[in-house]
């Protein structure tokens, strides 16, 4: 089943529950948020310090010239219609609006913000919000604490991360964070914090001002940002389907196979909410880790070398990654020690080199994110709206 | 035993202070410096007070000596890079037999310091000696697991005869020089050619176990290089803005494995390590035994020097494939593959800081014009031929590249720890002068405040202490369980291996089973606990900081003057070198062979081979958890409570302010030896 249709499914099945009297008013609470999460389209939140590439960001995202070049710094949100049009608020309060998009002598009248609204939004399903700020740590603060509480996914222009923004950014929301892509307007080489990396899902190098020449990306913005979208919007389907499974007693054809992901078991014994995190994070590494690398070996290279080299790098990533997750150990002891084990024979797997061991590490891989996976189902708050988009 | 006559101090070579290698050190040594004035003025003004915590900082900075390790291929022109690096061409006898070459550290230090040329030669001890000739050292230790008696028999025999060339050589007693150290106050070519010696009795490589041809050559050249275990050589005309240490060490060229210890202790020590590789073998001979022995060490540690470049014909076309070839090795066997890669030619640099080029031939000559002419920079056009060749060479690049980690590695250590402590000296300070001030009610309020402080300190250090302690144990537990799982994988893989091995070829097809797997797998292990233990230490010690801020800014009782102690950063963790050690595994040659071919039946090979290979595994996890997690844990263990001393200490009695701990790498402390003349 396509997602668009096992969402509006999932949205109609979670309606009729929310209408049922056989669940707490608690749980019909939780759905009605799963519902509206489910419904609403990803927030796209565009931040940092750089102005001009903020806005051309925002254009190359919408595939169209929104905003007019040279138009002057505004915060601004794009929201989804069915034609375009502006509205601007002005300095004293009063309102002024067009039936298209924004020209430059049109925001030049002192607007201290923009609402526009755009066709565009509904096929990306997501909308956007640019926040206009200076380069001070108070500022870019401001604006990161505005945008935690409300947007998805985080666009992070910067020309040179000065200390200011990092500042500003360590210290924002982890739920801010957790979705983040970074825009640098300089040479990757020239980058002297390259720890900053490290900070973000998907760093984009660009050439300096004005070229818009990508550089050191495999892939355009507009691509990774859909990936993340696709994933947020995918986690989101996956939280609503669990609870349904849940609640639900009823519904025979869940959209996800039964025979391969177990119920979800209630624990006496609940593990506490961060190293549900913790757990979280961990299988979304290890599921975006293996369809990548299962949808390479569905057409595998012939040489099975750098293969294997991608499968060793990926459960090394993944053996870090669990080092700076301490509860795990304490919490899903086996599961620990199975990522451990399954990142030891990869790399075995990898010195000794062979074609056919490409397979076994395929197996290992797809063994740990379905144990993690299993793991995670069975976490009691999987399933509310907080635990979705968040991990 | 015949002596030369003393000679006049080595003068170094250079005068031209644009050759020196390590002018990029120049940076360091100033902050350091304007530390050093800070501290002495401290020092001098508060001498009861803070006089002797500021006096181990000091002598902290002064004994800073960053480490550079230098390994390398047969032949890849090691020594004469380390000689011209150091600016004393020919010091280093290049002509070395692997048998006989030493751990050769020389001391570098500019003028200024005021002290004087000396070196000191270390022997081998007594039970080292024993070790190597009766049970022949690691192979030995190798045969005998393989339970491959007639192997221990032929290693005996090999060693028998070295003994006795020993003894022509050093006369009858020899064996009552083990142990001793010969010292002297001056330097010269002859003296260090005493003790590592040139190769009388070199071999290839694969023949050391035939008949060696004994000559003496000289009565001197070599003489005790038998049993040179070190050699220390200080040197203080050179031309580096601070004290350095370049260490040349045998490496790899090692057949009875005697020396490797000393080589990986080398390495342990040492903050920077240059791989030496010969630009024409580095494409040809994947040297795994190289890459074996830098496994240990993250590739920000390392720089590869890819030398004799003046041999290539093409250099400018040659050097990009040499290149992909090193990374590509690298990759493929576990290596660093990120380490910087910077090519030359030791011998142009020789030929730069000796500034004569008589010796470089025409087809030398047409290499280094070719190369200059790809890489000139504008700003050398009109610089000297001395400077051009010097440049060409790749050495300044390769002391920059040195003095890049020494800055950003131990030397901003050094920086962030003499910082904090600083301030925290200024901190402490304004708490005494407090405390001593006469608007103090009375000198007996303050009395009673310090016996309770006392108790409250106390109380801090036990609890982070045992914090601490449990946090280490966790840390070192997982260590040990991953290391075992890790030792079970393996062996389980490369049986396997062994046996669709055995299905596929018949039994006289020799096995070989590359343990670099395992080598990653314990480095991985030792990296998370490295990891964990750093994250416990430092948030301990931030603990015991903000603890002991609320102590002090109580015992000062004034709201208005909070103090704040700082955390001082923990020390790094030491690189696993025991990774790098040969396990039977890694044995390819004729050795290997002997002893897979003595096997017959299937059954046994499977069941023998398992036994060697647990217990090689299991003997390399066991020596990282001992030398490795085990001591760093003890290191580690005492900091947060040593650090609470060390600020509170100038409270209680002036004279009790403990020594911080030392943060210099330990290098064996020069005993008082009688000086030899």
């Amino acid at each position: 089943m396509d997602l668009e249709a096992q969402r509006s499914k999932t949205l109609e099945r979670l309606s009729s529950i929310a209408q049922s009297d056989r669940i707490s008013e608690k749980a019909k609470q939780r759905c009605a948020g799963i519902h509206d999460r489910l419904e609403s389209p990803v927030l796209v939140g565009i931040l940092g310090p750089d102005t001009q590439e903020k806005q051309a960001v925002l254009n190359e995202l919408l595939g169209l010239t929104v905003l007019p070049r040279d138009g002057p710094p505004i915060s601004l949100e794009v929201q989804a219609g069915d034609a375009p049009y502006t509205m601007l608020k002005l300095a004293d309060g009063s309102v002024d609006e067009i039936q298209s998009y924004p020209t430059a002598t049109f925001l030049a009248q002192g607007a201290d913000f923009a609402a526009i609204t755009s066709p565009r939004c509904a096929e990306l399903h997501c909308e956007f919000v640019l926040i206009e700020c200076a380069d001070s740590v108070d500022e870019l603060r401001e604006a990161l604490e505005w945008a935690g509480t409300r947007i998805d996914l985080a666009i992070w222009c910067t020309q040179n991360w000065a200390e200011s923004e990092r500042t500003a950014w360590t210290n924002s929301a982890e739920r801010v964070r957790d979705h983040a892509i970074l825009v640098i307007r300089s040479d990757a080489s020239e980058f002297q914090d390259q720890s900053v990396f490290s900070e973000f899902a998907v760093t984009a190098f660009r050439g300096p001002a004005d070229t818009q020449t990508v550089g050191h990306e495999e892939k355009g913005l507009e691509t990774q940002m859909r990936a993340l979208i696709a994933e947020a919007r995918e986690q989101d389907l996956l939280s609503a389907e669990l609870f349904l499974r849940r609640y639900d007693k009823l519904a025979p054809d869940l959209a996800i196979d039964a025979s391969t992901r177990p119920a979800a078991v209630e624990t006496a014994d609940q593990p506490y909410e961060k190293a549900q995190g913790e757990l979280g994070k961990l299988f979304q590494h290890v599921r975006v880790k293996a369809e990548k690398l299962l949808s390479i070996c569905a057409d595998p290279p012939e040489d099975a070398r750098a293969l294997l080299e991608e499968f060793e790098t990926a459960m090394s990533a993944t053996a870090d990654l669990l080092g700076s997750l301490p509860s795990i150990e304490k919490e899903w002891p086996h599961l620990h020690a199975n990522v451990l084990d399954a990142h030891d024979l990869t790399v075995l797997l990898k010195f000794e080199g062979r074609q056919e061991h490409t397979l076994q590490c395929a197996r290992l891989l797809s063994q740990l994110r379905d144990e993690t996976e299993r793991a995670y189902l069975a976490c009691p708050s999987v399933g509310t709206s907080e635990g979705a988009r968040i991990q | 035993m015949n002596m030369l006559p003393p000679r006049s101090a080595m003068t170094p070579s250079i005068n031209n202070t644009a050759l020196s290698a390590f002018g990029a050190l120049a940076p360091l040594q100033e902050e350091l410096t304007q530390l050093v004035e800070k501290l002495e003025e401290i020092d001098k003004a508060q001498s009861r007070a803070s006089g002797p915590k500021a006096r181990n900082l000091l002598e902290n900075i002064r004994e800073f000596e960053p480490t550079v390790t230098f390994i390398g291929q047969v032949k890849a022109g090691k020594t004469t890079l380390v000689n011209a690096m150091a600016g004393y061409p020919d010091l280093l006898p290049t002509e070395i037999n692997p048998w006989t070459s030493v751990v050769t550290s020389l001391h570098l230090t500019a003028q200024t310091a005021g002290k004087t040329d000396e070196c000191a030669f270390r022997f081998f001890t007594n039970e080292e000696w024993e070790n190597l000739l009766r049970y022949g050292g690691r192979l030995g230790e190798i045969a005998d697991r393989a339970g491959a008696a007639s192997e221990i028999e032929k290693v005996r025999q090999q060693l028998d005869e070295l003994r006795e060339k020993s003894r022509r050589r050093l006369g009858k007693r020899f064996e009552l020089l083990l142990g001793q150290t010969h010292r002297y106050e001056h330097v010269s070519r002859e003296l260090v050619r005493r003790y590592v010696c040139l190769g009388d009795d070199f071999q290839p490589e694969d023949n050391l176990f035939s008949e060696v041809t004994e000559t003496l050559q000289n009565d001197h050249e070599g003489q005790f290089a038998d049993i040179t275990k070190t050699a220390d050589i200080t040197l203080t005309g050179a031309s580096v803005p601070m004290p350095l240490c370049l260490q040349d060490t045998p490496g790899i060229n090692d057949t009875f494995l005697v020396r490797e210890q000393i080589t990986l202790n080398g390495l342990r020590g040492s903050h920077v390590c240059v791989v030496v590789l010969s630009a024409q073998q580095a494409l040809s001979t994947v040297d795994l035994g190289l890459v074996r022995l830098v496994s240990s060490i993250r590739a920000r540690g390392i720089v590869i020097f890819v030398n004799r470049i003046d041999e290539l014909s093409d250099p400018v076309a040659e050097v990009p494939n040499i290149r992909t070839g090193i990374q590509d090795t690298l990759a493929r066997f576990g290596g660093p593959k990120d380490a910087e890669i910077i090519f030359g030619s030791g011998f142009w640099a020789q030929s730069a800081v000796a500034d004569t080029y008589d010796a470089l031939s025409d087809a030398s000559t047409e290499t280094l014009l070719r190369w200059t002419r790809e890489n000139l920079e504008e700003a050398l056009a009109s610089a000297s031929p001395q400077e051009v060749v010097w440049q060409m060479s790749g050495a300044p690049a390769l002391g920059e590249a040195i003095a890049e980690r020494v800055q950003a590695g131990p030397g901003n250590h050094l920086l962030q720890r003499t910082r904090a402590a600083l301030t925290n000296l200024h901190a402490t300070g304004q708490v005494v002068e407090n405390l001593q001030s006469p608007r103090r009610d009375s000198l007996r309020s303050a009395n009673l405040a310090k016996s309770e402080f006392a108790s409250q300190i106390e109380d801090i250090k036990s609890q982070c202490k045992s914090a601490l302690a449990a946090d280490l144990a966790a840390a070192a537990h997982s260590f040990d369980q991953r290391a075992e799982s890790a030792v079970e994988t393996f062996v389980e893989r490369a049986l396997a291996d062994l046996a669709t091995h055995l299905q596929q070829h018949d039994t006289q097809e020799v096995w070989t089973y590359d343990p670099v797997g395992l080598r990653v797998l314990l480095r991985g292990a030792y990296q998370a606990f490295v990891a964990a233990a750093t994250r416990a230490t430092d948030a301990r010690l931030a603990d015991a900081a903000n603890a002991v801020s609320a102590c002090l800014s109580e015992l000062v009782g004034d709201n208005t003057i909070p103090v704040t102690i700082r955390p001082e950063p923990a020390p790094p963790a030491p690189a696993a070198v025991e990774l790098g050690g040969v396990i039977a595994l890694d044995l390819k040659g004729s050795w290997w062979r002997r002893f897979w071919l003595k096997k017959r039946a299937k059954d046994a090979y499977v069941a023998e081979f398992k036994k060697l290979l647990l217990q090689e595994a299991d003997a390399l996890a066991h020596q990282i958890k001992e030398n490795c997690v085990g001591a760093h844990c003890t290191r580690l263990e005492r900091i947060p409570a040593d650090f609470i001393d060390q600020q509170v200490a100038i409270l209680f009695d002036d004279r009790t302010a403990e020594a911080p701990t030392k943060d210099v790498p330990q290098r064996p402390r020069r005993r008082p030896i009688p000086t030899r003349n």
